[in-house]
Order: structure tokens, then sequence, then C-alpha cells
């Protein structure tokens, strides 16, 4: 059965992006080499992609503008913090996943061959 | 980096008039900072660096675009009934005050063709035109802290 009040799966971008500011507010290029860092390098995210996804969540009320700050080198950029629309939407994808993973292991998916009780006699 | 600076510049003016106007100086910004990273870390800046940016920014400018016109389109078509009956009852009182010379069928049915032809297409530019600017407006606001300031 369907949850119909369940909300849409994110895109990895903007789950990526959640994660990036879950814990401070960052600019731009603190979130591009944050979600690079977080997946390891398989979600690289080009300034085309990151503005993109920056403007739908702003309009989504998933991220906010945070204010400009000027930065080590002195130079002013712009911070985006999550919102608690934006961290309810980043734990409902945690828990997505975390249900998925769970299916995969019952259904012993897991890359690596069966589960070690069914591995061995 | 003055070379590479200007060009993302001018790539920067493919996206759309609001898109850049809300974005533009943060992704220059993010670009500066990326370019300064890759060159320190690397040396030099590789082809690697401006095909992703190149494949990224194109897939982007794109999509941007598509959003725009989508966004632009539906507020126009709701602004254009309200607009062509405005339109057309104008139309109707002016040619009502206007002397009415005999005329045959067929210039009854010109003229008949005329009074919803021409408030039609003032209605299409004119709600085309405002939705523009409407749509513009919101991007910016959207973009510059129009939504949950901190």
């Amino acid at each position: 059965m369907t949850d119909i009040d369940a909300p849409e799966p994110l895109t990895p971008a903007v789950f990526h992006i959640l994660l990036a500011l879950a814990n401070d507010e960052k600019h731009g290029y603190e979130i591009m080499k944050a979600v690079r860092q977080d997946s390891g390098g398989a979600v690289k995210m080009g300034n085309g992609t990151l503005y993109g996804s920056l403007k739908r969540m702003l309009a989504d009320g998933l991220i906010a503008d945070a204010g400009e700050r000027a930065g080590s080198d002195d130079t002013r950029r712009k911070y985006y913090r999550l919102t608690d629309a934006g961290r309810e939407a980043m734990y409902a994808e945690i828990r997505r996943y975390r249900d998925t993973l769970e299916s995969v292991r019952r259904y012993a998916l897991l890359p690596g061959g069966p589960p070690a009780e069914k591995a061995t006699p | 980096m003055k070379n590479a600076l200007q060009f993302y510049r001018l790539l920067l003016t493919l996206y759309p008039r609001a898109f850049r106007a809300a974005f533009g100086a943060q992704m220059l910004q993010t670009f500066l900072d990326q370019y300064a990273d890759v060159e320190a870390s690397e040396g030099a800046v590789g082809l690697a660096f401006w095909l992703f940016l190149l494949a990224d920014e194109a897939r982007s400018i794109a999509e941007q675009h598509r959003r725009a016109s989508a966004a632009r389109l539906a507020l126009a078509a709701a602004l254009f009934l309200p607009l062509f009956a405005v339109f057309y009852a104008a139309l109707v009182r002016v040619s009502l005050a206007l002397p009415h010379p005999p005329v045959s069928g067929a210039g009854f049915l010109l003229a008949l063709a005329g009074l919803l032809l021409l408030p039609g297409i003032l209605g299409a530019v004119v709600s085309y035109t405002l939705a523009g600017v409407v749509t513009a407006g919101l991007a910016v606001a959207r973009g510059t802290g129009g939504i949950g300031r901190a």
C-alpha cells in the first residue's frame, strides 16, 4: 500500500545538499566540496546543477538564505541554511534509505553474497 | 585566470535573465573558488575540468530556460481571459461611440472578426509581457532572500 502522506523522494543532488547543510551554514563552493566528499566522489556537482538545485530548494522552502559574510580571503559570499521543512525532508529520505536497506538485507541481496548465517553450514 | 573568468561570464549570459539576476554573482564567485582550488592542487586547469563544466552548464541552461518558459506560459494563460474581456469591452464601447455607416454582410462579418481578433492579439501580447515581468521579479526575490530570512 502506498503512503499518500509520505513526501516525494528527493533527487541525489537535493539530498546531498541537505546533508551538506545539516550541521552548519555553507556558501556555494563549500556545499559543492561537501557533496563530493560525503558521496566519496560519486556525486560531482557542477555550478549549474548546484544553483539550479538551490533555486528549487529555496522555492520549496527546504533551505533559506542565511545572509552574506566575508570569508578568510575577505570576499563576501552568500550562505545557505537548512529550514525545518528541509530537515524533515532529509530525515524522511534517510528513513526511506533505511527501509530499502532493510529490504535488501531481508532478501540477502547485499553485495558479497548471502548473509553470514546462511553462507555457513 | 582572466580569460577563464571572461569565458564563464559569457557563459552566464546564456541563462534566463531572472536566473542570472538571482544567482549570477554567486555562480561567478563559486567558479572562481573552484578554479583557484584546482589550479592550486593540480598546478593547472585541464581539459577534464572544462569538459565537465561545459556539459553541466549546457544541461542547466536548457533546464532553466524550460522552467522559465513553462512558468511564464502558465501565468500568461491565466491572465489572458481577464485581459481579453477588458480589451473586448473597451473596443465595443469605442466602436459603439463611432458613427456607423451602412455596411454589407461581408463588411459586417469582417468587423465582427476584427472585434474578436484585436482584443485576442492585444490580450496575448500584454499577458505574455506581464507574465515575463512577474516571473522575473519572483525569481529575483526568491534568489536574493525573499524566502525564509535568517
